[in-house]
């Protein structure tokens, strides 16, 4: 997602600002710390930085250039699935074990890209039940579980 | 020298040997892992460690980092994605070097590296440990505020071409850094009544967002349909000619004694030392403009840090119980367990157990030469696979690497934010490699300026009135300073041509 | 074999048909360790889990959930689903996070199970400190202005300062007396009291144990009843200032709200009986843990206990979010 340099600037000069502005409500104990110190500077610095990329960029305000992925709709998927994945891997692995979202996730993923589905299945259950197996069994990682990681315990 | 024998004894049993060979491999697994790094390598080993002799243990724990630290630069160098913090430093350099069809002079350049800068380090360790403990002891949060201070400064040399926006980022790792628990107030700062977040933002969970989830995207964004692997014809061998090992052989000693000596300083670890090392070598190399795009220089000088980095924070371990890094600091525990009181009664009471640690650091860094070929030809094979196949897989592999930084789907979320702003943000031409630094050091820098300030009741003059923090603070200020002066100079001689360049 | 496979199962079969707790434990049980794998609590919890395993004849999994100074696997095993097979280590800062804002859960709302642990606090200066005893440090403290001296080897709210804050006060002096610069545990707190930034660092014992060694730190009172048994040249507080006073950390099994008393009883049982054994006080006394065991009922009255005097030193403070 290429934006000009002027918009991307203002959105740190905000940030920067924001941060800034929320640290001067934090409670300060007594002593000679104060928490506020560190935030209030690195907003400011922000800010700055991101005011001076403004300033620099001021005349390309307008060139908004759309990324090349919008015209390909693989690519729009391909980018709209990542996050998707992440969401649901976080959402449903605490319910239905890890198996299970792992082998889903796989399986779409690989489909997007152009896999056939019934490899794409293949590759999903194998891979979804061999690096889960070897995260838990191996590694010792207790990943969220769920019935299936039950039966294989 | 009897000490040193009863101490190769103690090395030379079948369940030691096959136990490092076991976690040799187990290390050079997890390392290749994006978002395993060698401190969880070790963390997972702390249950097997338990059941082991205290030979064994240790062995298993330091083979098991070496090795891992050094598999860590596989995924780097084939995929752009770092396989442990500790080789973010020099990333793109390895996989821009790949490309280019010259892996002997990424992948060998480190590996070989590695076990050079393992072997500096222990030879240092076997050496100098008692000499070099009592000048790391005397570092106090001054010290380490310069010292961290000075670490920032190097934000420029890894902020690529437009500084701007290089410290830009760096802000953002900077906030990203105070966000959580207060330490030493204990105050909550920006969590929003959220539990999780008093934990703070976790270094793996954004080293995978930002280096692992936001490259998927730039490769998802880039996919063109059918391609076999990351259109990557890998030739070369995999090890370095002797002729460009000998032309880096300064960086691989500076490498190898920066890495002891930032290794020896309790809290900082192989990570940092990579980052000093690769920002040093940029000042002194001879082709300074090809950092970031491809240098042998860089990789040589980082790559041989972290490794030696690993040894030298064993000398305030053994020497005071004081853990040099995160490693370390599972080393004390399971010293502990196994009935070694660190300390320097160590090196009298377990002397044969002192030296098996030196013995052993030898024999898995000799070790990781021929493993570490092997790994990177099974790396190699592995980014042949076609795309429909690799990335599904590493996605898979992250996503379980972020829950297993904290057994929490909370670090989930944090990958996700920060792939998507990091992904932004090159897309935009603001480098990560800041945002990182920033991260790692911001806590650093506020936690030892705010102890100071305590210590010293607001004094600002004890910052300066110690030897070392005097000559660290002078040292600093030049740095931070000398560009803006000589900025100032410069403009004064020259015309006003470059406006747009700071 | 195949007879008693067979039998077993008619046998959990039955069971299972009858009394559905009459069984518990069926499956594997967590143990939620709020601290990193390789310190000191989790080495605890992984002795305990190993010796519950055998106790209650199911697997006890020994899961980390670290940050944010424990309170997010001190809060996880509080919400947690009370079937009775997720529990909790939990340590002495849960006592604290009412106080200090940072949860609204408090001590007495965890189920207690049982204590296995105490460690005193041990106050310990420079081997080149001028202060040969405590009563000599307490003068000095007294004689300079608030502040002068500084104290480290622990976090704000931690245990340890607490404990320390606790003992000034016994000893009639203000808990603020001292500064305290926070550390990241007693290791790094070393390291300051031999760079000369500190006047004073708080750990166990055991954990000053190589700093004494190498002399550069000499101990001068532990905060407990009675002399800890590998450092019987430490005097207690009060051997050193008359003024009795006991502080420190402890660890103990908790479970969420809602336990089925039935449940708490077995694990009670079971982890009365691993505490108890010679393999576990031979491993707590060998790594320098305090044993200290108290049933689910005396572990419930030192929890609610634990609770008020947490809420009134971190109140004097002033590092209390609430007053009550």
């Amino acid at each position: 997602m290429r934006l000009p340099d002027f918009w991307t600037g203002l959105a740190f000069t905000a940030l920067g600002i924001a941060i800034a502005v929320y640290a001067q409500g934090f409670h300060v104990p007594a002593g000679a710390a104060s928490p506020r110190l560190l935030p209030t500077i690195v907003g400011g610095f922000m800010a700055m930085f991101g005011g001076l990329i403004t300033f620099r960029g001021w005349r390309g305000a307008g060139n908004v250039e759309l990324p090349g992925w919008l015209s390909s709709r693989r690519q729009i998927a391909l980018i709209v699935f990542l996050p998707l994945a992440v969401v649901a891997y976080g959402l449903l692995a605490l319910r239905f074990g890890s198996i299970p979202v792992a082998t889903v996730i796989v399986f779409l993923h690989s489909v997007i890209y152009g896999l056939r589905p019934i490899y794409a299945l293949i590759l999903g259950l194998f891979i979804g039940l061999v690096v889960t197996y070897l995260f838990i069994h191996v590694l010792g990682i207790p990943l969220p579980a769920g019935p299936i990681e039950e039966l294989l315990s | 020298m009897t000490g040193f024998l009863e101490g190769f004894a103690l090395v030379m049993q079948a369940d030691v040997l096959i136990t490092m060979l076991i976690s040799a491999i187990f290390g050079l697994f997890v390392g290749m892992v994006p978002g395993l790094s060698a401190t969880m390598a070790v963390a997972l080993l702390v249950p097997v460690a338990f059941t082991l002799s205290p030979v064994a243990a240790l062995a298993t724990i330091i083979t098991c980092s070496a090795m891992a630290m050094f598999a860590g630069d596989i995924p780097a160098a084939f995929l752009r994605i770092p396989g442990t913090p500790a080789s973010a430093a020099y990333t793109y350099d390895m996989n821009d070097l790949v490309r280019a069809g010259r892996l002997g002079d990424a992948l060998g350049m480190s590996l070989v590296g590695s076990a050079m800068g393992g072997v500096f380090g222990a030879i240092i360790l076997m050496f100098g440990a008692p000499l070099l403990a009592d000048f790391a002891i005397n570092f106090s949060s001054y010290e380490y505020f310069w010292l961290a201070l000075l670490g920032l400064s190097c934000a420029t040399l890894v902020a690529g071409d437009d500084a701007l926006k290089g410290w830009a980022s760096l802000t953002i790792g900077l906030f990203l850094s105070v966000v959580g628990l207060d330490f030493v107030t204990g105050i909550q700062r920006y969590t929003f009544g959220i539990t999780n977040l008093q934990a703070g933002i976790g270094f793996i969970s954004v080293m995978i967002g930002a280096f692992a989830l936001s490259e998927l995207f730039r490769k998802a964004a880039a996919f063109e349909g059918e391609t076999n692997g990351p259109g990557l014809a890998i030739s070369g061998r995999p090890l370095p000619t002797l002729r460009s090992l000998w032309e880096q052989r300064n960086h691989i000693g500076r490498g190898g004694l920066i890495g002891t000596l930032v290794g020896a300083l309790p809290g900082a670890g192989a990570d940092i030392a990579a980052w000093v090392t690769y920002a040093v070598s940029k000042r002194f190399a001879r082709k300074p403009e090809l950092f970031g795009h491809g240098s042998v220089e860089g990789v040589a000088g980082a790559a041989t840090a972290n490794n030696a980095a690993l040894s030298g924070s064993y000398v305030p371990t053994l020497v005071f119980g004081i853990p040099g890094d995160s490693i370390t600091a599972i080393v004390v525990g399971v010293l502990i367990l196994k009935g070694i009181q660190p300390g320097p009664l160590v090196f009298v009471n377990s002397a044969d157990m002192v030296n098996a640690i030196y013995i052993i650091f030898l024999l898995a860094n000799i070790l990781l030469v021929p493993l570490g070929v092997a790994a990177v030809y099974l790396g190699r094979t592995a980014i042949s696979i076609r795309d429909a196949i690799l990335y599904p897989v590493i996605l898979l592999l992250c996503l379980y690497g972020a829950y297993a930084v904290s057994n929490n789907t909370f670090e989930l979320w944090i990958v996700l934010a920060i792939g998507v702003l990091v992904w932004i943000m090159q897309e935009n031409n603001y480098p990560a490699a800041p945002l990182i630094l920033g991260l790692v050091l911001g806590q650093v820098v506020e936690q030892n300026f705010m102890s100071s300030l305590i210590k010293s009741d607001g004094n600002v003059i004890n910052f300066f009135n110690r030897p070392i923090a005097g000559v660290l603070g002078v040292l600093t200020l030049i740095v931070w300073f000398s560009p803006i002066i000589m900025g100032i100079l410069r403009r004064a001689d020259t015309a006003p041509e470059s406006t747009n360049k700071t | 074999m195949m007879l008693t496979k067979l039998t077993t199962t008619a046998a959990i079969l039955a069971i299972s048909a009858g009394a559905a707790l009459a069984e518990y434990p069926e499956k594997p049980i967590t143990l939620i360790v709020p601290w990193a794998a390789g310190g000191g609590t989790d080495a605890v919890a992984r002795v305990l889990a190993g010796g519950l395993e055998k106790e209650l004849g199911v697997s006890v999994n020994v899961v980390n959930k670290q940050g944010g100074g424990s309170v997010i696997g001190h809060s996880e095993m509080l919400t947690t689903n009370p079937d009775g097979y997720t529990l909790g280590f939990g340590t002495a800062e849960l006592a604290t996070f009412y106080w200090a804002g940072q949860a609204d859960a408090k001590a007495s709302d965890y189920t207690p199970i049982a204590l296995v642990n105490f460690d005193s606090g041990a106050f310990h200066v420079s081997a080149s400190s001028e202060y040969g005893d405590v009563k000599a440090a307490l003068e000095a403290i007294k004689s300079q202005p608030a502040g002068t001296f500084k104290v480290t080897g622990t976090g704000t709210g931690a245990a340890y300062h607490l404990a320390f804050a606790g003992f000034l006060k016994a000893n009639g002096l203000d808990p603020l007396a001292v500064t305290l610069v926070p550390s990241q545990g007693a290791a790094p707190g070393f390291q300051e009291l031999a760079a000369g930034g500190v006047d004073f660092v708080l750990s166990s014992l055991p954990e000053g144990t190589a700093m004494m060694q190498a002399n550069k730190s000499k101990p001068l009172a532990v905060f407990s009843d009675a002399r800890i048994g590998a450092f019987p040249d430490v005097p207690t507080s009060e051997e050193a200032t008359g003024v009795a006073f006991t502080g420190g950390t402890w660890r103990g099994v908790v479970g969420p709200q809602g336990l089925e008393p039935e449940v708490v009883k077995t694990l009670e049982t079971a982890v009365l009986k691993v505490a108890n054994s010679d393999e576990f006080q031979t491993f707590m006394e060998e790594k320098g843990f305090g044993v200290r065991v108290l049933d689910a009922q005396g572990f419930g009255d030192f929890l609610a206990e634990q609770h008020a005097q947490v809420g009134i030193i971190m109140n004097d403070l002033g590092i209390a979010q609430r007053k009550e």
